[in-house]
């Protein structure tokens, strides 16, 4: 085999390579069950998997080419958030609202990692914007649980506390009532008249 | 206006120029179609492409894969021929593609400093095509203007109107969103015998 064919043969190979590893791209953005997305260096919307359109209802050709920040109800978080990433290169569970194409809020943990090339310079960032509206209720309905049962438990315990210290009060009164002469209840006293 | 009714001569010509292109310039032009409503129409393209001898099926196009740039030149006639299109449909599905193409998100350095974007330019070139060379002649960042030459790579004019659409939004990937980017042909092979194509980038952010 000559030389020519090796490097035809190789070639080849990868080409093979880089279908399968393609397709293998392609099915991780379609099945990913965390709403993901790329963007360029200035935050601009390149790439969305499936969730990711289905959680915030835009169509993938919608969304392509939009800014991230359009998602974000506050500018302002979006700004902290983007140049903490810009600093560290990466974040991780930032908590905010976002809002979908319908105007519904969506309560998400953000998370996001810097793409570098082969320089070490960031050519794009990958955000996963995790809905924990579900879990943010039911951590509320917790919370809330909790308080009533503390309140319930001041009420109940302070009853209880206090219903001991009248015991103790009783029984310190019986104590003292048995040193001082006895004084029969049964016996009436007799007055002088 | 050229005539883009193509005769039999017309096709085997340019089907005996070289040069390969990546699957992926087929599967932007079908996600086009498909977003357009007209997917249904997809087989008679494919079999128009077909009686010139040119067996390709959308479905079946892998996008890192080469293929002659020559089928892709033919399918571009194909599309404005059976979908009945003008060239404005042929720019528009330009703009569109760079939006869609796997080889943008996962090759393509988007940086947003003008002049090392223009510095990719030739490589982005050889990404998609085995043939011809993308030059940046000038990059004009006071006044918000490059220019590209693309050389050796004179297949059909119906691509010029393609190429001004994918240069504008390839560029607007690198730009803020609110930054409006133009692009057209200033000068061309096809019109005035010149050894290139010329575009003229201008963006406003």
């Amino acid at each position: 085999m000559t030389y020519d064919h090796l490097l035809q043969k190789r070639a080849e190979e990868l080409q093979e390579d880089v279908g399968v590893l393609e397709s293998y791209i392609q099915s991780f953005w379609k099945v990913l069950p965390i709403p993901v997305c790329s963007t360029n260096p200035i935050f601009t919307i390149l790439e969305t998997g499936d969730t990711f359109n289905f959680l915030f209802e835009y169509a993938k050709d919608e969304i392509v080419g939009e800014a991230l920040k359009i998602l974000f109800v506050s500018e302002q978080f979006f700004s902290q958030l983007t140049n903490q990433l810009v600093g560290k290169g990466e974040i991780f569970g930032f908590e905010t609202v976002v809002r979908s194409k319908s105007g519904r809020e969506i309560i998400v943990s953000v998370s996001a990692i810097a793409r570098r090339d082969e320089d070490g310079e960031v050519v794009g960032y990958i955000f996963s914007l995790v809905d924990i509206t579900e879990t943010k209720k039911f951590e509320k309905q917790l919370t809330e649980q909790i308080q009533n049962l503390e309140k319930f438990q001041r009420l109940t315990v302070g009853r209880e506390i206090k219903m001991i210290e009248l015991k103790r009060e009783i029984s310190k009164l019986q104590k003292r009532g048995s040193k001082s002469p006895k004084v029969s209840a049964r016996r009436p006293i007799k007055r002088k008249l | 206006m050229y005539k883009y009714m193509i005769t039999t001569e017309e096709v085997k010509a340019i089907l005996a120029k070289e040069g390969d292109a990546r699957g992926v310039v087929f599967l932007t032009d079908a996600n086009y179609i498909t977003l357009r409503g007209q997917g249904q129409i997809l087989p008679q393209i494919e079999k128009q492409l077909a009686d010139w001898d040119i067996p390709v099926k959308f479905s079946e196009i892998k996008a890192m894969n080469w293929y002659p740039v020559a089928w892709r030149m033919l399918s571009l006639v194909a599309i404005k021929e059976v979908l009945n299109w003008t060239d404005e449909d042929i720019r528009k599905m330009g703009e569109n593609a760079p939006q869609v193409s796997v080889i943008v998100k996962l090759f393509f350095k988007l940086f947003p400093s003008v002049k090392k974007f223009a510095e990719q330019i030739p490589r982005y070139w050889r990404k998609h095509y085995t043939v011809g060379d993308m030059e940046v002649v000038s990059v004009d960042e006071t006044n918000r203007q490059m220019l590209l030459h693309l050389k050796n790579f004179n297949f059909h004019p119906l691509l010029c109107k393609y190429y001004e659409g994918y240069f504008a939004r390839a560029t607007k990937l690198t730009r803020p969103v609110a930054s409006v980017v133009t692009a057209k042909e200033n000068d061309c092979h096809f019109k005035t015998g010149v050894p290139f194509h010329e575009y003229q980038l201008n963006w406003t952010l």
